[in-house]
């Protein structure tokens, strides 16, 4: 198989991933600025990592971890704790729904948001999940119950399993 | 409710221009880590560069001698000594020599313990006997005269301090007599007594001596510098040689006698030797006459250096049929296998003059 150099595989990460990073950002750090910033961050350890993926899957798996651990790590740092969030521009949504339901996504708890996440757009199982974050999938479970149990008080009626 | 919470998910996206400015930002740090990984390279390779050379250029400092010290009783060996003070090569000027001690046993040794383990090994394999005294020549060369006097006096201190029926005699020697023991693949120190020998006898060539023991040469200095060499009759010969203790001395007394008698004869001596033994026990070769500055300090034996023949004329002018003429000594007819009788010194020493004690 053609080994990517490279130049090649920055531009074959981005491509694949960059959506999947620059969410995972965003719904942790909730400001465009910080999410890019992570972004890059986050991109720039692949590439120092220079790690040997077995597949895409392995590949995304690993964004993923990196990306939650990175964003934890910035949640927790003094700079970010100090930093006014109320400048920052909203996301433009296309419907109002929209903007209620990512508002809640993004209020939810670090350990449920990862679950809900995960689960429901990435489309991981709860034992993937489990996997992905070092937990038990009863865990896993009991995060995704909760996350829902707190959307839907959120959300009322829009909300529906 | 999944697809209301993917499309709400579905509108947070990066900016083109954010993957344009990660990629370029990435494609950067990649050549920057290349840069830094060529530099690692080049800065590994030239220590390792520099480390070879130091090293190669440490163990050919290591290797290179900067002192010599020629050791014979006879068998002759030349040891070599670097800067460290430690012996790095030796060469074997004889057969005896070979058989006598490895190169091996020597290197890494310092002089002194060198010179005590070839005495150890002279003593087993009978060139040193218990009940007589044994001559050992050293003769140090270093182009720092200071420091090669100073390897020889641990030298001679060593073998002193533990053979108390060797007597040695040391010497310093320029690099011309170096040069030309080389050149006839002798110890210096032995050349020095042969050269000695050629002053008393025009006759003796370095070829006579060559396989002669240093005590054989050091009683017939002694005999030839005696009075009654030259004036008693055949059984008035008989050289008294007693024990040995401070040859380099007696040998400086005789150079000094010779000198002196050439002077008045206005011939002066090719030979020069020095010695910094302290001479604490003065006991004669008989029968020598004392010099009158007997009392000086014998450690300046830098002689002015002569007109006369040298060894190399020496030995082109003499032949073999001179030998005979005073005394009957034939040095090139010895043999220099170790002495396991315990009769006398050597065959060399046999051919000398019966001794009146």
């Amino acid at each position: 198989m053609h080994e990517l150099t490279s130049c090649e595989k920055i531009t074959a990460a981005l491509e694949k991933h960059s959506n999947m990073v620059y969410r995972i950002c965003f719904l942790y750090l909730k400001n465009k600025e910080e999410a890019e910033d992570a972004f890059q961050d986050i991109f720039l350890r692949y590439i120092q990592a220079d790690m040997v993926f077995e597949s895409d899957e392995h590949e995304k798996t690993w964004l993923c971890r990196v990306s939650f651990n990175r964003c934890k790590d910035i949640l927790k740092s003094f700079r970010f704790r100090v930093a006014s969030l109320d400048s920052v521009p909203e996301p433009s949504y296309e419907t109002p729904s929209q903007s209620d339901v990512l508002e809640a996504v993004l209020k939810l708890p670090a350990k449920y948001k990862d679950a809900i996440y995960l689960h429901y757009y990435e489309g991981y199982t709860s034992a993937q999940i489990a996997k992905m974050l070092y937990c038990s999938e009863n865990a896993v479970f009991s995060q995704l119950s909760r996350g829902r149990k707190i959307l839907k008080e959120r959300l009322g009626d829009d909300f529906e399993d | 409710m999944i697809l209301k919470i993917r499309d709400a998910l579905d509108t947070i996206n990066p900016d083109r221009d954010l993957i344009a400015r990660t990629e370029l930002l990435l494609m950067v740090k990649t050549q920057k880590k290349k840069v830094q990984i060529y530099r690692s390279l080049a800065t590994a390779a030239s220590l390792l560069f520099i480390m070879s050379v130091l090293s190669v250029a440490g163990y050919g400092y290591y290797q290179h001698p900067v002192n010599y010290i020629d050791f014979d009783i006879n068998p002759s060996l030349d040891l070599q000594i670097n800067a460290f003070n430690r012996v790095v090569a030796v060469t074997y000027l004889n057969e005896d020599a070979e058989s006598l001690i490895s190169e091996d046993t020597l290197t890494g040794c310092k002089p002194d313990e060198a010179v005590t383990l070839i005495l150890e090994a002279a003593s087993d394999k009978g060139y040193i006997l218990d009940g007589e005294t044994s001559v050992v020549s050293l003769a140090a060369y270093g182009r720092n005269e200071e420091k090669a006097q100073a390897v020889l006096q641990k030298c001679t201190d060593a073998v002193s301090s533990q053979y108390e029926n060797v007597a040695v005699y040391c010497t310093t020697v320029s690099s011309d007599l170096k040069v030309e023991a080389e050149a006839v693949s002798m110890s210096a120190g032995k050349l020095c007594l042969i050269k000695m020998i050629q002053t008393l006898d025009a006759t003796a060539t370095v070829d006579d001596f060559r396989d002669a023991s240093v005590s054989s040469i050091v009683h017939r200095i002694a005999y030839l510098s005696s009075d009654e060499n030259t004036d008693a009759s055949d059984d008035s010969k008989k050289t008294v040689i007693p024990d040995i203790k401070d040859v380099t001395s007696q040998m400086q007394r005789i150079q000094e006698k010779i000198h002196s008698g050439d002077e008045q004869a206005g011939e002066p001596q090719s030979f020069h030797s020095s010695s910094q033994h302290d001479g604490t026990e003065q006991i004669d070769i008989s029968p020598l006459p004392k010099p009158s500055d007997n009392g000086s300090d014998h450690s300046n034996m830098e002689q002015p250096v002569p007109a006369s023949p040298t060894p190399t004329d020496n030995l082109q002018t003499s032949g073999q049929d001179t030998i005979s003429s005073t005394p009957p000594y034939r040095g090139n007819e010895q043999n220099n296998s170790p002495n396991t009788s315990g009769q006398s010194h050597d065959n060399a020493t046999r051919n000398l003059p019966p001794s009146t004690n």
